[in-house]
């Protein structure tokens, strides 16, 4: 399976649309509030296929539920128990998302928060220093103690940091076989990627 | 003056950045009773006085990010405002609280002076906006996970916007699982673009869910990392104080009993003028 983080319309034809309106990132100068964007946006969400929204508010987890069939909660998110809830609350297959700086177990303490939902766990890497993410087997076989599908966000693993002093080999393509490959190993899945992936790689993916 | 020309002014008289007075925003990690705010604000507001240091009531109305899902997490944003508000009048200090929605920042701001975002969110562009748009100063604390030129982008984010009341506050970085250490440098990079700065002393000694379900912490460290943030320079210090950390209900092993914080207020204003850059 591939989870594929949209902005307009998906690049991949055989990826689960996630839309991602950026919201939770200050990685653009827009100012308008996310809710109202949501709300705006969803509404031009293809409907052709099951798609899913990163939500980051409860308000958001209202405005998508009843429309889309996935919840996707980031990294940073996956503590706040608000929105654990509100997504617990809907009828959707919730993506939680592992935070970068959160240990395997506390992510499997906070699952009794979504209780009653089909749960998919995605590892998104471990926080490595200000420049990086390593992908930890040791996290993947906890994550499948949990009973959970699990998968990997490999864009987040391979995500340039803006750090200053980051050396320049760590984020490579030529690392996705290996990422994939040790996923798969472990009982991955299904896979996160944003465009920035190259669709060969995918390819391999579903062999 | 601070970037974008913000001259460091809070409320009542206290600003931030004064070389010769350095500013503390201390309280209980949890607004667990109005009682407890104030018996831990008047503490500190008169060391603070007798130590001729600035002084910010903190406390949290609610604790939204638990490690384990049945834990404590507060008064809530409505009894918890009333709280605030009360202790503000009593004591009258300004008060500093944490939001984690959109939708908190505009009620928080009727009482409260600082905004805090906490670390996990310290990116979350909607509630950044939602905050500024209050026009109440804003202290960013930077991610555990999150490298500080990347907070230094949230703030000039923020500067972009017309924005200038900013702080950044630096409360430690992730060192493996359940681990986090205090990379000094941080308080020199963060300090670049020239925003204000300041140390959580508290926080930085997490031991993020080593605790079977809950975090626990270095509270013994916390004076020599002080003694070593002031020595780096900065324009505050943050720390969370308890009548009785061991029965807090939240970060019971980092949280300071008063001997402990009035020693580090202490120290804090016979060095702040030696050692602040």
């Amino acid at each position: 399976m591939l989870f594929e983080l949209v902005n307009q319309s998906e690049k991949y034809s055989h990826s689960i649309p996630i839309y991602n309106l950026g919201q939770w990132q200050v990685k653009s100068n827009s100012c308008s509030a996310s809710v109202d964007l949501l709300a705006t946006q969803i509404k031009t969400f293809s409907k052709s296929k099951p798609f899913g929204v990163v939500v980051t508010t409860p308000e958001e987890v209202m405005v998508a539920k009843s429309i889309a069939s996935y919840l996707y909660i980031p990294g940073e998110m996956c503590r706040q128990a608000d929105v654990l809830t509100a997504a617990k609350n809907s009828s959707c297959t919730i993506l939680l998302e592992r935070g970068a700086f959160l240990s395997p177990q506390d992510l499997l303490l906070a699952l009794p928060k979504l209780e009653g939902r089909e749960i998919l766990l995605v590892d998104a890497g471990t926080f490595m220093g200000y420049s990086d993410r390593v992908l930890d087997p040791r996290v993947l076989s906890l994550l499948k103690t949990s009973g959970h599908k699990f998968g990997i966000n490999l864009s987040a693993l391979l995500n340039k940091s803006s750090y200053e002093h980051a050396p320049s080999w760590i984020k490579n393509d030529d690392f996705i076989p290996a990422l994939m490959s040790t996923a798969k190993a472990l009982g991955a899945t299904f896979l996160v990627v944003d465009e920035n992936i190259n669709e060969v790689h995918l390819k391999n993916w579903n062999q | 003056m601070f970037a974008a020309n913000w001259d460091g002014n809070i409320a009542l008289g206290v600003s931030i950045g004064n070389k010769n007075k350095l500013t503390v925003m201390s309280g209980p990690c949890m607004l667990e009773s109005l009682e407890l705010g104030l018996k831990v604000g008047t503490f500190l507001k008169e060391k603070c006085a007798a130590a001729n240091l600035q002084y910010i009531f903190k406390s949290s109305f609610d604790k939204a990010n638990r490690t384990s899902h049945n834990t404590a997490r507060g008064p809530g944003l409505e009894k918890g405002l009333e709280h605030l508000a009360e202790i503000r009048k009593t004591l009258n200090v300004p008060v500093l609280t944490d939001i984690h929605t959109p939708h908190q920042a505009k009620k928080a701001a009727t009482v409260c002076d600082i905004l805090q975002i906490p670390a996990f969110l310290c990116e979350q562009r909607e509630l950044l906006i939602a905050a500024a748009e209050t026009g109440k100063t804003i202290q960013i604390k930077k991610g555990q996970h999150t490298g500080p030129e990347d907070v230094v982008k949230v703030a000039e984010f923020l500067n972009h916007l017309g924005y200038n009341k900013v702080i950044l506050c630096e409360r430690g970085t992730t060192f493996g699982y359940n681990n986090l250490v205090v990379d000094f440098r941080n308080l020199i990079e963060m300090k670049k673009k020239n925003h204000a700065v300041v140390f959580d002393a508290t926080h930085a000694v997490q031991l993020p869910g080593a605790g079977a379900g809950v975090s626990s912490g270095l509270r013994h460290m916390i004076p020599a990392l002080t003694r070593a943030a002031i020595a780096v320079g900065i324009d505050g210090l943050f720390m969370e104080v308890h009548e009785n950390p061991d029965k807090a209900l939240s970060d019971a092993a980092t949280q300071l009993p008063f001997s402990t914080a009035e020693e580090i207020i202490s120290f804090a204003s016979k060095y702040q003028k030696n050692c602040y850059s």
